[in-house]
């Protein structure tokens, strides 16, 4: 547990990013979950429970400060982390695929946050669900890629007693 | 199955999904009836203006950095409004400058209620450096003849040379053929002033001849005109002395200045009249 807690800052440090400085620099809101993509990439490359101890802890404090729902984005992060944890255990930790199985966990992520605003009442606008949160999805995919090379760069430095 | 069922992280993620569902679900009317929330938010207030005066100013950052057309837009948008600002300056700073010019001609034609002027600007000059003749934008349907003098506060500028209906051409003190008779406001000598004094090739003033050999001149004497001729009003300013020539006499007995700025005049007054008694 110990060599997993450096993994809590650099998730507030994403959460800080996506609300405070992506927001900024969204272009007709289409932006990544910087967050997001740090637990898929934490994911494929060391153990599920780091991408899950990201997407929870992640999830929450990006629910804590910019979210109206609490516990909605964690829930959304900890599935797209399921999914790609599935994805990985199938087909061993191949970096190239990682950018495939985080955009169908993205995909999963934003699923359940679009079905439970609809459920408590939101518009469905399939437009805004093409124009931006597809584009975003992309992104967020995209972005496991040098994440997922970082990780891997972390786990040269510290041998394998990172990842056990 | 059996091993889905042996995948501990994944049941784990299950049930957390499943409880954040049911924590945002209450959430759902917003978070002000919530026991923690109103305790967290206020413990997270300063985090937030904190956090918010950073999104600010790392926004502004990658704006200029990554949206440099909309600081070009915006800097364009502001350039124009400082353009029209400064042509608005301008033109207050001319009109400013313009009354001034006029006031004081108004001034002088109230200090001299004996005679009756036309205020014209000059429209136009001679290309030389120190001009000869000028054109006003006073002609004859102001009253404005031939041979009138015009003047200024600061001194004479000349006499009309020729008129149009609207314009007149003014041969100025400049012109070596203009000659004005003239006084000597401390001790009554006349003398005929008339012709550019230069040195080095720079105009210092005009020349005055013909005093009497007794005259007592001095640097400093004022020169107004002496009526005689008729064409310029007598006790007109006309300038200073500011050379005497004590060698004897040769070409000149004194040096006068000039103080009008022929260069720079832009307003003048023509005098259209002058009351007989003080003529």
């Amino acid at each position: 547990m110990k060599r997993r807690l450096w993994l809590i800052p650099a998730a507030a440090l994403t959460v800080f990013l996506d609300c405070f400085v992506f927001t900024g620099l969204s272009v007709n809101g289409i932006r990544p979950l910087f967050t997001l993509s740090l637990a898929l990439a934490a994911t494929g490359v060391t153990k599920v429970q780091d991408g899950m101890l990201i997407a929870f802890f992640g999830g929450l404090l990006s629910d804590l400060f910019c979210n109206p729902y609490l516990g909605l984005s964690a829930a959304a992060y900890l599935a797209a982390v399921t999914v790609m944890h599935g994805f990985v255990r199938k087909s061993g930790k191949k970096l190239w695929l990682f950018p495939l199985f985080a955009a169908v966990g993205a995909i999963a992520a934003e699923t359940l946050i679009f079905g439970f605003s609809v459920v408590i009442g939101a518009v469905f606008d399939p437009l805004k669900l093409l124009r931006t949160t597809l584009p975003s999805i992309v992104l967020e995919a995209l972005l496991v890629l040098p994440l997922s090379a970082l990780f891997r760069s972390r786990i040269k430095e510290k041998g394998n007693a990172f990842v056990r | 199955m059996r091993k889905l069922w042996k995948n501990r992280p994944m049941w784990i993620a299950l049930i957390a999904i499943i409880l954040l569902i049911v924590l945002a679900a209450f959430t759902a009317n917003g978070r002000s009836g919530w026991p923690g929330d109103g305790l967290f938010r206020n413990a997270a207030a300063p985090v937030a203006e904190f956090l918010h005066t950073l999104e600010r100013d790392v926004g502004a950052f990658f704006t200029r950095v990554f949206a440099p057309s909309e600081i070009q837009e915006e800097n364009a948008r502001l350039k124009e409004t400082i353009l029209e600002q400064e042509q608005r300056l301008a033109l207050l700073d001319e009109t400013e400058k313009e009354n001034a010019r006029l006031s004081e001609l108004l001034n002088f034609a109230e200090e001299n209620p004996n005679m009756r002027f036309v205020t014209a600007s000059v429209i136009g000059r001679d290309s030389n450096p120190y001009i000869d003749v000028i054109t006003l934008n006073a002609g004859s349907r102001s009253g404005v003849t031939e041979k009138m003098a015009v003047i200024t506060p600061d001194g004479m500028v000349g006499r009309v040379s020729e008129v149009g209906p609207n314009w007149c051409r003014v041969k100025t003190m400049c012109d070596e053929k203009l000659r004005v008779s003239v006084i000597v406001q401390r001790t009554r000598d006349e003398g005929m002033l008339g012709g550019l004094y230069e040195v080095d090739g720079a105009v210092v003033g005009t020349m005055l001849y013909f005093l009497s050999g007794n005259a007592d001149l001095r640097v400093g004497d004022t020169i107004r005109t002496s009526g005689i001729g008729g064409f310029f009003p007598k006790g007109l300013y006309v300038g200073t002395v500011i050379a005497v020539n004590t060698e004897g006499r040769g070409t000149h007995d004194a040096i006068v200045s000039m103080d009008v700025d022929f260069a720079h005049l832009e307003n003048a007054l023509i005098v259209v009249g002058v009351d007989e008694a003080v003529r």
